[in-house]
């Protein structure tokens, strides 16, 4: 399917990841499908347990579905020691995902470790420069930054490889809003600019938004509703999707909320 | 007022430096069932003004300006005065609900250890009713939820179990410091329901430090927008965030995202980094970040006046405004 169709970067088919804990069987991801076209940005939102960490490792390739299969440019994402990974990953936490006694160009650095010391130095410098980070912070520790600049230095180590591929687990729910602008706007300037494409996964449908041109919805490890982004905002289909939008705050007064359970047709416990 | 709160001229300094304080003044009113919400970005003061009303500021700073419960005659006068109230009057919730458990021990005993070390209700008594606060957040299965550890609990428990560990005492206040930034939008606005549910029921007061506009506008009904350690506008929650006066505020309601009808869009944001309350110069804190900044807000610091049913700490503003009142 995508080795004849190049402008789709990642190609899931019926995707499914299944994790044994003790007698019971969790079913984390159960048959997936979607596309995701050169260039363009996935959001993937859900709640809690709906599969999207699950999702993001398998698209990274930090585990093997158990049965259907991911693709990214055309070929399962593994990972391969001296070998930067297909697909890049920025966490949620933006402090945690870095070394903290190591200087910040080495962290960016740390996947081109089949280049030399000066070269790798170099292209650091080159892709911190483009994500805002100037060239007197190359030798600082990430203590020394704030959390929306550590956040861009991990968006620069994503794609210091030049991968085609980025993965973004809630890159922006751990900051300011002020912040959070920033690097939304920045992550949009970079994808125009690099043509990566984008899986984005968020369980703030409006920072969805304002990034995505399409949207999965997962719930309990199963695709909701998947369409075009315009689209899904503008009203989605699946009565699940229509009761996470309503859920978004700021959108009515509490005095008017009813109970999420009740309108995304739970079943009393 | 039944019950309720008073802060008058709130301020922080660290310990042994006179002059302008680093955090502060801050001063709010508020009448039991009502919430006030407190907003800025990181470093503008809003998680240590709410420490400092706690009385758990850390080491090295001081605290000046009054706290007084509306049952009480005096305000309650310095830190251990604040803290004796912790778990009695004033009941807190943190931003990380896991915090607030200790792994080695079940549901059941961390919910009564508060209340029954402090006194005020035996084991059997404090356990009755941490079970009725339990079926009041919605747990089906009371007993088995009281014998569960932090680690069998998800992110919603964990948060909804806080808030029962919060409300035990029946406290007057409570205190929440991003009580719902870790939660899906879904669990947001459960655990938002719980909240709203024992102020108006129990008359208490909830501050509430969050950096979520929405969230705040919805909730609470008064408003303080901290940035750099100072309050530059105060007041009517949605009336302010509905027509925000100061640069700062109108600044960060344009950033937030909001499901609207544009898509894929470039949103507003503010250059430059946020000042920090603790190595301030003169003047206005927001001038070097303002486009609207005159000579005089890089000199003078401007104090909080009345405009429009608000308070804002803005010269732009307030010279706006006077030019336009009616000259008699």
């Amino acid at each position: 399917m995508s080795e004849s169709r190049p402008e789709m970067v990642v190609v899931a088919e019926n995707l499914t990841r299944h994790y044994r804990v003790g007698n019971q069987l969790v079913r984390a991801l159960e048959d997936v499908s979607f596309e995701v076209r050169r260039g363009t940005t996935l959001a993937v939102i859900g709640e809690s347990g709906s599969g999207k960490s699950t999702l993001t490792r398998l698209i990274t390739g930090l585990e093997r579905p158990t049965s259907g299969r991911i693709l990214v440019n055309g070929v399962p994402p593994m990972l391969k020691p001296g070998r930067p990974a297909s697909a890049q990953l920025v966490f949620q936490d933006p402090a945690g995902s870095v070394n903290p006694y190591r200087k910040i160009w080495k962290s960016v650095s740390e996947p081109l470790h089949h280049l030399n010391r000066a070269s790798r130095k170099q292209a650091a410098k080159e892709i911190l420069a483009r994500v805002g980070i100037g060239e007197d912070r190359l030798s600082v520790r990430p203590g020394r930054l704030s959390g929306g600049q550590l956040q861009r230095v991990a968006i620069a180590r994503a794609l210091v490889t030049k991968s085609s591929v980025i993965v973004c687990d809630e890159p922006t729910s751990a900051l300011d809003v002020s912040v959070q602008a920033q690097i939304l706007n920045l992550l949009q300037e970079l994808q125009e600019e690099l043509g990566f494409s984008c899986v984005f996964v968020t369980h703030d449908l409006a920072v969805a938004q304002v990034v995505a041109d399409q949207v999965m919805v997962l719930r309990d490890g199963r695709v909701c509703e998947l369409g075009d982004a315009p689209s899904f905002f503008a009203g989605p289909r699946n009565s699940y999707s229509m009761a996470l939008l309503d859920a978004t705050s700021g959108k009515h007064g509490l005095a008017g909320l009813e109970s999420f359970a009740t309108r995304r047709g739970d079943k009393p416990a | 007022m039944s019950r309720g709160l008073k802060v008058s001229d709130l301020t922080i300094r660290r310990k042994g430096r006179s002059g302008e304080a680093a955090i502060g003044p801050l001063s709010f009113q508020a009448e039991g069932g009502t919430a006030v919400g407190i907003v800025g970005e990181s470093g503008s003061g809003k998680t240590m003004s709410l420490r400092a009303i706690m009385g758990l500021l850390p080491p090295g700073f001081v605290m000046g300006g009054d706290v007084q419960l509306a049952d009480d005659a005096q305000p309650l006068s310095g830190d251990e005065a604040l803290r004796a109230e912790l778990g009695r009057r004033f009941g807190v919730i943190l931003q990380d609900p896991f915090s607030a458990f200790d792994p080695l021990k079940s549901v059941g005993s961390q919910i009564a250890e508060g209340v029954v070390r402090r006194g005020i209700l035996p084991r059997g008594k404090a356990l009755e009713r941490a079970g009725t606060l339990l079926a009041q957040m919605g747990f089906p299965y009371v007993e088995g939820t009281l014998g569960l550890f932090r680690h069998q609990l998800s992110g919603g428990m964990a948060q909804r179990i806080a808030i029962a560990m919060a409300v035990m005492p029946n406290p007057t206040v409570l205190l929440a410091d991003e009580p719902t930034s870790a939660l899906d939008a879904s669990l947001r606005i459960e655990v938002l329901e719980l909240l709203r549910n024992y102020i108006q029921t129990n008359a208490a007061v909830l501050v509430m430090v969050s950096h979520d506009l929405g969230l705040i506008a919805d909730f609470c009904e008064q408003l303080i927008v901290m940035y750099g350690g100072q309050v530059v506008e105060r007041g009517p929650a949605r009336m302010l965030l509905g027509n925000p006066q100061h640069p700062y505020t109108q600044a960060l309601v344009g950033c937030a995202p909001h499901i609207g009808t544009e898509g894929r869009r470039r949103l507003l944001s503010i250059q430059g980094s946020a000042a920090s309350p603790f190595d301030h110069s003169v003047g206005c804190r927001f001038a070097p970040r303002c486009p609207l900044a005159l000579d005089l807000c890089r000199s003078v610091e401007p104090e909080l006046a009345e405009v429009d049913h608000v308070s804002v700490a803005c010269h732009v503003v307030q010279m706006r405004t006077e030019a336009l009142e009616p000259h008699v």
